[in-house]
Parts: C-alpha cells; structure tokens; sequence
C-alpha cells in the first residue's frame, strides 16, 4: 500500500515537472526533453501487461491535453509500454530477477538501468517524433530531434534517479 | 471457438495493444489533421488557466527582455508620430478648399493587444495560444503580429482564449514582396531552424540582395508593410525560373510575449464580395 502511494505521488510530480517546466524546455530550438516515460518504466515488474498499456495510454493522454498533440505522446508511449516486457527480458541479469527486484538504479544498479532506459526512451523518442512529423520526407531533421532529445531526456531522468534515491535512504 | 478464446486471451496484451493504437492514431487523425491541427485543448477553460497561471510566474523572469522591446517601439512610434506630423502641415489643404479625399484617412485596420501564454517553436506544425478570444472581438483567420514583424493567422477561438498557427507552421504560406522591387512570392517556414523561413516563387529577372527587407503585401489578413525579414542567403535553383531565398525571420519565436492581433474591418464585406462573384 505504502509503495502505491509513493508510486502515485512520484508520478504526479513527473507529469507536473514534464508540463510545468520541460514542455517550455526547447534547446537549439528543436530539442526537448520528456520525462513523463519514466511513470511506465517504474512499475513494478509483476504489473499485468494489459494494466501496463491502459496506464501508458492514460499519462499520454494528460501530456496531449497540456500540448496540443492529443494522441501523439498516448501512441508513442503505448508502444513503449508493450514492448517494456521485452525490454525487462533482454536486459536480465545472469542469475535472472529476484522477486525483490525493482526496476530502479539503487536495485539493479547504473549499468542495468542505463540500457533498460535508454532503449527504452529512444523507442518512445523515435515514435513520437516520427508521428508528430507524419512523413518519412524530414528523415535527417528527425532523426537528429530523437537522438538529441533522448540523450537530454535519458540524463535528466537518471538524475532524477539520483535524486529520489538519496531521499528514500534518508527516511530509512 | 474455444481456440478462438483462448487465442484471444492468451495475446490480450497485444489484441489490447493494437486497439489501443487505433484509439491513438484516431484522435491523431481527428484532432491533428493538417489544418484542423490546433485541437482546442490549450484553449478550454480549465487547462488554459493553469497555463495562464504558470506563464504568469515565467513571464517574470523575461520582464527586462520585453520592456526593452516595449522602449524600443515607443520610441519608433514617437519618431513616425513627429514625421508623419511634418508631412501632415506640408500637405494640409488651403482653407478655401473643402474638399478632402477620405479613403487614405479611414482607418481599416483595428489591432487588439494580446499576450501570448503558451507558444511552441520545436514541433512541425507550431500554435501561441493567447489570452484573448471572442469576447475580446477575436475571430479565426485574424493576422497576428508583434512589435519586431508577423507572427501567424489565429486558428481557433474560445471566449476567453485563442490558438495562433505560427508562421512555424509547415502548411502556412504567407503573401510577401520585396520591400525594393516589389515582386512577390509565397513564403513558407519549411520545418527548420526556428530563424528562418523560405521564400519561393521571386522570377529570376527581379533584382535581390542578400539583407533585403522582405515585407508582407497587405492583402486583407495582415495589413501592407509590416516587416518579415531580411534576405539571409539566396539559392538559384537549376531548370527553375525562380530563386530559392532563404529569410532570417525578423520575430523571434523564441520569446514571444506581446502581439497584437489584426482585425481588418471590412473583411465581411470583401469576403461576401469574393465569394459572390466566385458563384456567378
């Protein structure tokens, strides 16, 4: 119960720091950070599949609704919610998960979930841009927007692993 | 049907998945459909105040930027007040004669003063959502300037709130000349850099110069030389009659806080005329 309450508390301080502050956010011009996938990539692993992709679709749609692009972020962030399971198998370690294992920095270590994130905030990265663009004809142009914000969003949402990390020690 | 079942069930995630997407790519098309683009969400009431509220504490933080251009403006203002009142005494009639031609002293155009709460400049198609709407006198298809040049067309209208397509906007064409020889061409913002802006269609025989002034031709929406840009690079392409130019936009999208919107007064009137004569 404890740990749903902090899960919720900590997703609406992500949608509030992805709306409030990063959604102004535009380095160069183009390049802007999203944080909001980070709500997905925190379940727990024993989450249900399908509870997985109706969260996903609900978190997009409330980033939609404050950008103007209602449907663009729920896609792209469904299509990373389902392939999140594939993306936990792939990156198991050799001994396999233990069922205290959290999808977290301070559980599985940097190195785990630097790849678990950072493949899974391209995939997210690639299909948003690639339908807020709606065309293959801006394909450079495009490609760079992903591969730019990914590596800014892939840094702040380690910091902000780091951050929420330190907290949760202090209350122990 | 029990394999149907129990197909169904054991790949719900995906069969969920999938109707998800189309649920997706539904509200895509519907809301976001090239035109129609600006769906009306930054515009309804709720969402639109606490965007207000949020601008309010981040408008702060460029108040120095914006009084700068505001001193600026003033003083261009005062400047073409003290010329155009020396060219008033030059031209003023001779007291026997009472006839005055009024059609230059009627005034058509209307500018209503706005602040801009919410803006993008990183998506291909860009909106400023603004704090005025209807109950302002705000209507769709208004032209939208600042102080520095144009800004965008207003798309869509709430009572308190309008959203602007940009000229950020990869489907926005504007109708520009160049200030010196008057050609004109059609200029469209190509998704790119967020400074500049493409200008098509100025025949190769026209005479153009890199730092040019580009102006806007004043047909109907926004009114006659209001400042674009300048020529920042001209291409000439091959088997084409026309130059490529390459304009640095003279709005900076970036920072955008204060535009006015342009209400043309007869635009009723000219567009019933037009539609009229497109009927018969």
């Amino acid at each position: 119960m404890n740990r749903l309450v902090y899960y919720i508390i900590s997703a609406v301080v992500i949608l509030l720091v992805q709306v409030l502050i990063l959604n102004r956010i535009e380095l160069h011009g183009f390049l802007s950070p999203y944080i909001y996938p980070l709500i997905i990539l925190l379940l727990p692993f024993e989450t249900p599949k399908a509870l997985q992709l109706v969260i996903a679709l609900v978190v997009g749609l409330i980033i939609d609704i404050f950008g103007n692009t209602l449907g663009m972020h729920a896609a792209a962030l469904v299509f990373m919610a389902y392939l999140r399971p594939f993306l936990i198998y792939i990156n198991r370690p050799i001994s396999d998960y233990e069922s205290s294992d959290e999808p977290t920095i301070q559980s599985l270590g940097f190195r785990w979930f630097l790849s678990y994130a950072g493949i899974a905030i391209l995939l997210h990265h690639f299909a948003y841009f690639f339908i807020e663009v709606f065309s293959f004809s801006y394909l450079i142009h495009t490609l760079i927007k992903v591969l730019g914000s990914a590596a800014i969003s892939l840094f702040l949402i380690i910091l902000s692993q780091y951050l929420f990390y330190s907290r949760k020690k202090a209350e122990r | 049907m029990r394999n149907l079942l129990s197909l169904l069930v054991n790949y719900h995630a995906f069969f969920l998945f999938i109707l998800l997407e189309l649920l997706c790519f539904g509200l895509i098309t519907r809301f976001n459909h090239f035109q129609r683009t600006a769906s009306m969400h930054s515009a309804n009431q709720l969402v639109g105040g606490i965007l207000e509220r949020t601008d309010a504490v981040s408008y702060y933080f460029s108040l120095k930027s914006t009084n700068n251009d505001l001193v600026a403006e003033n003083a261009r203002l005062r400047r073409q007040i003290g010329n155009l009142d020396s060219r008033l005494k030059e031209l003023s009639l001779p007291d026997y004669c009472d006839y005055i031609d009024d059609s230059t002293s009627v005034r058509i155009y209307n500018f209503l003063p706005a602040k801009v709460i919410q803006s993008t400049t990183n998506k291909p198609n860009n909106h400023l959502t603004i704090n005025k709407g209807s109950r302002d006198g705000i209507k769709t298809e208004m032209g939208v300037i600042s102080s520095n040049g144009i800004v965008g067309v207003v798309q869509e209208v709430s009572p308190n709130f309008a959203v602007v397509n940009s000229v950020l906007h990869k489907d926005m064409k504007f109708s520009v000349e160049l200030k010196n020889s008057n050609h004109r061409g059609s200029l469209n913002w190509g998704v790119q850099d967020l400074r500049y802006a493409i200008l098509e269609a100025i025949p190769k025989h026209a005479s153009v110069e890199i730092n040019d002034t580009i102006i806007t031709t004043g047909q109907a929406i926004l009114p006659a030389d209001i400042v674009v840009g300048t020529i920042e690079d001209i291409t000439i392409l091959p088997g084409s009659n026309f130059y490529e130019i390459k304009v640095r936009l003279s709005t900076d999208f970036s920072n955008l806080e204060h535009v006015y919107v342009v209400d043309y007064i007869y635009r009723s009137e000219q567009n019933e005329l037009e539609a009229k004569s497109e009927n018969e």
